[in-house]
């Protein structure tokens, strides 16, 4: 509905466009196709797991209970552009839990 | 081949079925009836059947005068809230954790304002409940003046710490319709003083339980009714003060309702009620038919049950489907059972509503037409919880939850739309809350708690960071009782590296630090989530905000420290924590606590949870990053570290050349240690948290929900028993 990418894109977040007509999933920073749109864009991302502890600093010296996620039920998956290596998304999951679908359009709606 | 045995022919597997047949099963609470509890009037659709007075005014509705009408019909209700607010004592309802409402003859909300979204959505239940159990029973019928109490949650409350006042409104001798209002008063007899008991083991420990209850008539309380909810509490005196305010904003409701029948007549006004539904309710189709059509997905997860700490998983699929939502939450975990977690589905669907209204629906005016489109399904799981016994106290936290995801999902949906101003991070979401009970400084007794929670951060929008110390999860337009007096006296020093980070930050929560004075000890109680697992969810590739933890110093020098005049007493918890300039023995431990005594000079901390970031942190202009430095949200360290901006020496300015080539390392880092999916979800897939955090989760990774089709059959029960005939 707002199509400010051009060339027949769509926005579907802050990063990531959808090629109407290709019907595929593009990187709106560098154009680096991620993959068909009727899959999960993740499939076409890179991966990290991280250790939450890097990004909510925990207290000095280190207890329990702090700022910071405890990693063992915590982790923070980190989902780049192959391309450019912008940050698309991250996920807050417990170790192991599947990965979420977030975005499954009705690409026939959608146009 | 196997036979399957008879016995267990009726099992379902909820996975296995399809979206309408969850609709058609869980679409509608499955907690079981009782007295004065009918799950059928929960779920009655948005709009009842029209009544020969609604009828006799549609015709004379003119556009003009229905809209001059419903502007008139908000300014009461807002000023209903207004009057609550001021003239009640207990600080939650002074914050604004309150609702109002005006519902049409039958208890469908025309209008609305809070505080908290979900009060006035919820009590189409009571209203309901009288209309179809009461009002042809001769022992108590329904009469003009009558005033109503309830608190049951499954009545229609939140939980039993809410209380409500509800009235009908006749005129001419016909009901034309019902006023209501309550919050959060929290003192409610139940196991530890001003309510939130995290470590109940069911209702039974919660206090008061009072479905729809006759407690006056001619506009005036029953003595003998006002006395023993009065006896049943530890404050009595705020309890009553708070009674006569809602009784006083629903006598001020109705006169002001009756007032515009001496102007346009009570056809018009009943009518016009049921025309704002409408209205709402078409005008919401509309919005969503703005959206991409497609399936939006989160996945949230809390992290205790308050008697005991473990994930709880909590996803959240969102349909879009032409001009429907359907929100549909099979897969979460089980009833726990015990503890005060538990949510019931109308709580749950009043719940989206705090995610749903304020984005989605932006700008459209509040009612419950704005449900019209939208379905809320819940296999029975801990967000659907079927059993009479489970304790509800904290299902608004679960409920909370609940809005997290919803808000992930709805934003994915909202971005590329007509409606992206509606685009942010939920507000911080793990709060902690803690009460007190004893004898207050006047020999009063006090149970109750601070209402600064109120003050958490905001998330970051599309285009904007958070705001600090904005607000409440449960409704951005409730308000913290004096954040902002209090820092024109005394300004604020923010903690650092605390917020989510991104492109745009979330804003940083309000943290009070308590010392114990002048009374030889407090019985103490504190509920929350959010230690171990943090749900103060970023966006599209934004940090969440931190974890929450809770300290308390026993035994501290902190009132000697103030009586030297110490300049140098910790500014904010990282630095309290790290510091430790502050003797005493610290400690710090998940949130939920119950019965501990905090003694003169124990130190309390009460953090609010901060909001989380919105877009790639290597987006962030450096000299915003510059900015948080400056006003100490973010360290030297984690600028460099995250953000990838290095200030020159001095730090008065960024240095440009170092921080494009320590992003540059940044984004070469993501590329050397990012995997490709598949080889990163082989490894992935084998792993799973420690059996302690999985004993309450279900089977890891997705519960499996097998249900008995004689138990839950597509039809729902049918309504009460002769619970006492
Ligand atoms: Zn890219």
């Amino acid at each position: 509905m707002v199509t400010d990418s051009g060339a027949g894109r769509r926005r579907i977040t802050e990063a990531l466009d959808l090629d109407a007509s290709s019907r595929r999933w593009v990187c709106n920073r560098c154009g680096h196709d991620l993959g068909p749109a009727a899959r999960n864009y993740k499939e076409g991302c890179l991966v990290y797991d991280r250790d939450p502890r890097e990004i909510h600093v925990p207290f000095d010296p280190p207890t329990e209970f702090g700022f910071n996620p405890h990693p063992d039920w915590c982790r923070i998956v980190e989902f780049y552009c192959p391309g450019c290596a912008v940050m698309f998304d991250v996920e807050y999951l417990p170790p192991g839990h599947p990965i979420t679908h977030d975005i499954e359009l009705d690409l026939d709606a959608v146009g | 081949m196997t036979v399957m045995p008879a016995s267990q022919r009726a099992l379902l597997d909820v996975a296995a079925m399809g979206l309408d047949e969850r609709i058609a099963r869980f679409g509608r609470p499955l907690m079981r009836p009782g007295p004065g509890l009918d799950p059928e009037v929960l779920h009655r659709e948005v709009l009842e059947a029209p009544t020969e007075l609604e009828l006799a005014g549609a015709d004379s509705l003119d556009p003009v005068d229905l809209e001059i009408f419903l502007h008139k019909l908000d300014s009461i209700i807002d000023d209903g809230r207004d009057v609550c607010k001021y003239l009640s004592m207990a600080e939650m309802l002074q914050a604004g954790d309150l609702g109002v409402g005006i519902f049409t003859a039958k208890g469908d909300m025309a209008g609305m304002s809070t505080g908290v979204i979900l009060h006035a959505l919820l009590h189409y239940g009571p209203v309901k409940y009288v209309l179809k159990h009461y009002v042809d029973d001769p022992t108590v019928g329904l009469a003009d003046g009558d005033i109503f109490f309830f608190n049951d949650p499954d009545a229609g409350g939140v939980h039993t710490y809410d209380h409500f006042l509800m009235m009908p409104v006749f005129a001419g001798g016909e009901l034309l319709a019902w006023v209501a209002c309550g919050g959060h008063q929290g003192e409610t007899g139940s196991r530890s003083p001003g309510g939130w008991s995290p470590e109940i083991g069911s209702r039974y420990e919660e206090g008061l339980h009072i479905t729809p209850l006759r407690v006056g008539t001619d506009s005036r309380f029953h003595t003998d009714h006002l006395e023993f909810l009065l006896n049943s509490v530890r404050t009595p005196r705020q309890n009553s003060l708070d009674m006569k305010a809602r009784l006083a904003v629903c006598v001020r409701l109705r006169q002001q309702l009756l007032r515009e029948v001496e102007r346009r007549g009570a056809p018009f006004v009943a009518a016009g009620l049921r025309q704002s539904i409408k209205t709402s309710a078409e005008l919401a189709r509309r919005r969503i038919s703005n959206f991409n059509d497609g399936v939006y997905r989160s996945v949230v997860f809390l992290d205790t049950i308050g008697i005991d700490d473990g994930l709880i998983r909590l996803p959240v699929e969102l349909h879009k489907r032409g001009d429907e939502l359907i929100i549909d939450m099979a897969g979460a975990s089980p009833e726990p059972g015990i503890g005060p977690f538990h949510l019931r589905w109308h709580l749950a669907r009043a719940a989206s509503a705090a995610a749903l209204f304020p984005t989605v629906f932006r700008g459209l005016r509040w009612s419950i037409g704005l449900f019209d489109p939208i379905k809320l399904t819940a296999p029975p799981s801990i967000v659907n919880a079927p059993s009479r016994d489970s304790g509800t106290g904290s299902g608004s936290h679960t409920g909370r939850v609940v809005v997290q995801g919803l808000l992930l999902a709805a934003m994915r949906m909202l971005h590329d739309s007509p409606h992206r101003t509606g685009v942010a991070a939920p507000f911080a979401e793990n709060l902690l809350l803690i009460q007190f009970g004893g004898t207050g400084q006047f020999g009063n007794p006090i149970a109750g708690g601070p209402a600064n929670g109120n003050a958490t951060g905001q998330g970051a929008r599309f285009d904007l960071d958070g705001e600090h110390s904005a607000g409440f999860f449960w409704a951005m337009v409730v308000d913290c009782p004096g954040p902002e007096e209090q820092e024109r006296k005394f300004p604020y020093r923010f903690d650092q590296d605390v917020c989510g980070l991104g492109r745009y930050r979330g804003g940083v929560g309000l943290t009070d630090c308590f010392v114990i004075h002048g009374t030889p000890g407090l019985s103490s109680n504190s509920v929350g989530t959010g230690s171990r697992f943090t749900k103060n969810y970023g966006l599209f590739g934004g940090y969440s905000g931190a974890a929450q933890p809770r300290i308390v110093i026993r035994g501290s020098d902190a009132k000697e420290l103030m009586a030297a005049g110490a300049d140098d007493l910790p500014m904010s918890v990282r630095e309290l924590a790290d510091r430790r300039r502050i003797s005493g023995e610290y400690v710090f431990g998940h949130p939920n606590s119950e019965g501990e005594t905090v003694r003169d000079g124990d130190v309390v901390v009460l953090a609010r949870g901060c909001g989380g970031g919105y877009g790639d942190v290597l987006e962030r202009d450096p000299e915003a990053v510059r900015a948080d430095i400056a006003d100490g949200i973010t360290s030297t360290e984690s600028a460099t570290q995250l953000y990838g901006v290095v200030l020159a020496p001095g730090g008065c300015r960024v240095d440009v050349e170092a921080t494009e080539a320590r992003r540059a390392e940044i984004r070469a880092e993501r590329k050397r240690l990012g995997r490709p999916y598949p080889d990163f979800v082989a490894d992935w897939s084998q792993r799973r948290p420690p059996p302690e955090a999985l004993r309450h989760y279900g089977e890891f990774p997705v519960p499996v929900q097998v249900i008995d089709d004689r138990e839950y059959p597509v039809e729902p029960h049918s309504g009460t028993g002769a619970w006492h005939r």
